[in-house]
């Protein structure tokens, strides 16, 4: 094997290898191109904050289009969980139980989408055509005239979480029963290996610290709400969602690729036939799916009240089509059965990145979304090249 | 005692009649060929055997307790493992995770479990080199894999796990000569470890190989059992293309 098809064969096998050429390649032509602008904390930052909303779509749609499937609703969706979630907050209804209620309604309509799917049999690209313009119907005549539901119409303070520190107490110590019982069971597991015994027992220490602080300190536990999900951090301008735009990529990350729901998400979209005789419950997965779409699309909706601290109806119209387009850049295959959800979030960074490197060299913004069509149908075709390598 | 036995089975798809009044037996240690021509139902009967589709009426028995198979799942609790002529194989996945497909090995960290990818890959591998085949990474994609490799792995996997019953529909259709060897020498073994295998072909001289027992189908109906030691070649051979009904 030549050098050259070797470092095909370990690219074919990464399907985020692709958007992570194009990143460093589209970061290099901005830090050339506007040095001064583009390297700065304030672009970065913006880059960044732009993209949770979509980085958090963009995780479920990656579940789906692995499984085979395709979510054109979720724009719709985060609009009415949005809608349902401040709708009940100027309401005077707990923060906590309109979040509850935000999210169970992105679930509910995820899950919808998955029943339709599997009672009909129809493709799932027409099924959710169609639900992204019922679930769309929703905030529109809600919300009659355009009108634009603020929370500072409500209220002038942000929402203030106060959680008893004796709540505090009880959920650091059960953290610390949940490292205790993973770090046996890795203990017993890799018995041998002396460094990760060792980085084992730090951890353990680290973790009784933590567990044990706010017995002897008793905190005061006031979250603001709104900060926790998307504020504004001090002095730069980073947001707290990318926090959660990250976590979640990797949380899944781990579900998809080291867990069997993962496997069975990854056979249902390679060989829906195939996963079935082997026992594997393909119209139970495809529903899960939907409903974590749903979901992620109804907190991706939360995150972002939280930042904008309104809803309008029309909010997250287009989403869709945006992060479809970065999930593809990422090396998801619309086909199923192949797919990456760290590829997703550099795709979805990449495209944040055009938008704001193309603002900075003083691009017509206009010109952004010609830019997100060109890039994706490149990686597209760079992406089939490579996986051609046998 | 019969290891698997159905009594009366029919399937019907709509108004169209796939299987009628099927009786059937399955002991152990026993060579089952299953024959006919196109369209006589074997791989309708089959997928009664694996719970793909459930029978319209009849009662099936296994170990001479009654069981309702409703999914894949329930065939493969009972250790009925099947070669599918279309493998059941999921291209993009690698090997290791294609042979453990719905039975992943996980190990535990706390409440979560996590997928063991060593062991998936040791076993995999382990399993492969046990009926004769080496592969050099068990973290290939089948794609990449030849039809002959992708059949051993099929086969592989349902020796691995099946307990019991083993049913193998046309394994030796898209087979070299030497591959097709190798396939016959599984069936034997299967046998000799005390499972009952059933066995779908169109090669007679296959059936005379290795099956102790013929059962020919003809438009979803039995025509009949007929031990291999009593009959010959032609006489089977013209019962399956249905020429005559000739006395054995």
């Amino acid at each position: 094997m030549t050098p050259y098809n070797a470092i095909r064969a370990r690219l074919a096998r990464s399907p985020e290898a692709g958007a992570a050429a194009g990143f460093s390649a589209v970061f290099l032509v901005f830090a050339l191109a506007a040095p001064d602008t583009f390297l700065t904390h304030s672009a970065i930052s913006s880059i960044l904050n732009s993209q949770v909303v979509p980085g958090i779509l963009a995780i479920g749609i990656t579940l789906l289009m692995i499984s085979g499937e395709f979510d054109l609703s979720v724009g719709s969706v985060l609009g009415v969980s949005s809608l349902a979630f401040l709708y009940a907050t100027v309401n005077d209804v707990h923060i906590l139980l309109a979040a509850a209620l935000g999210l169970t309604t992105g679930g509910l309509l995820g899950m919808l989408n998955g029943f339709l799917l599997v009672w009909t049999g129809i493709p799932s690209f027409i099924i959710t055509l169609g639900t992204m313009l019922v679930y769309r119907a929703i905030p529109l005549t809600a919300i009659s005239g355009g009108r634009i539901i603020r929370y500072a119409d409500h209220s002038r303070t942000p929402p203030i979480l106060d959680i008893p520190g004796l709540v505090l107490c009880i959920f650091a110590l059960a953290l610390f029963v949940l490292v205790l019982w993973m770090a046996r069971d890795i203990w017993r597991a890799k018995s041998r290996s002396i460094p990760l015994k060792s980085l084992l027992v730090a951890g353990v220490v680290l973790a009784a610290y933590f567990a044990l602080k706010p017995l002897v300190f008793p905190p005061t536990g006031a979250i603001d709400f709104f900060f926790a999900l998307n504020g504004r951090m001090a002095p730069l301008n980073y947001r707290t969602g990318i926090f959660w735009w990250i976590g979640l990529t990797f949380v899944f990350a781990l579900i998809l690729h080291h867990t069997r729901f993962g496997n069975a998400v990854f056979a249902t979209g390679g060989n829906a036939q195939a996963a079935r005789l082997q026992g594997i419950r393909i119209d139970r997965i495809r529903i899960l799916n939907f409903v974590i779409s749903g979901l992620l699309a109804a907190l991706a909706g939360i995150v972002q009240v939280a930042r904008l601290k309104s809803v309008d109806p029309l909010r997250g119209t287009g989403l869709e089509l945006e992060v479809i387009a970065a999930v593809v850049i990422g090396g998801t295959l619309l086909t199923g059965g192949y797919g990456s959800l760290i590829g997703s979030a550099i795709g979805t960074a990449l495209t944040g990145m055009l938008r704001t490197g193309l603002v900075l060299m003083q691009v017509p913004s206009n010109a952004f979304r010609g830019a997100i069509g060109a890039i994706m149908i490149a990686a597209v075709v760079v992406n089939n090249f490579v996986r051609k390598e046998r | 005692m019969a290891l698997l036995q159905l009594k009366n089975i029919g399937r019907r798809f709509g108004h169209i009649v796939a299987l009628k009044n099927i009786d059937f037996a399955l002991h152990c240690g026993e060579v089952l060929a299953l024959l006919g021509d196109n369209g006589a139902g074997k791989s309708t009967l089959i997928k009664v055997l694996t719970g793909v589709y459930p029978p319209s009426e009849g009662e099936m028995y296994f170990e001479d307790k009654l069981i309702k198979l409703n999914s894949p799942q329930d065939a493969r609790d009972l250790g009925i493992e099947t070669v599918y002529q279309d493998l059941a194989l999921v291209p993009s996945m690698s090997i290791a995770r294609n042979f453990y497909l719905g039975r992943e090995r996980v190990a535990q960290f706390g409440p979560f479990s996590l997928l063991n990818r060593t062991a998936m890959d040791a076993g995999a591998t382990a399993a492969l080199r046990e009926i004769g085949i080496h592969i050099r990474n068990a973290r290939e994609p089948v794609a990449r894999l030849s039809g002959g490799e992708r059949q051993s792995i099929a086969i592989a996997r349902a020796l691995h796990f099946g307990s019991r019953v083993l049913i193998l529909d046309e394994p030796t259709s898209a087979l070299s000569v030497g591959e097709t060897r190798k396939v016959l020498g599984y069936i034997a073994a299967a046998k000799a470890k005390g499972m009952g295998v059933i066995f779908i072909t169109h090669n007679i001289a296959h059936v005379f190989e290795v099956a102790d027992r013929a059962t020919i189908l003809s438009h979803g109906e039995k025509l009949g059992d007929f031990p291999i030691a009593h009959v010959t070649q032609d006489a089977i051979a013209s019962m399956v293309m249905g020429k005559s009904e000739m006395e054995v």
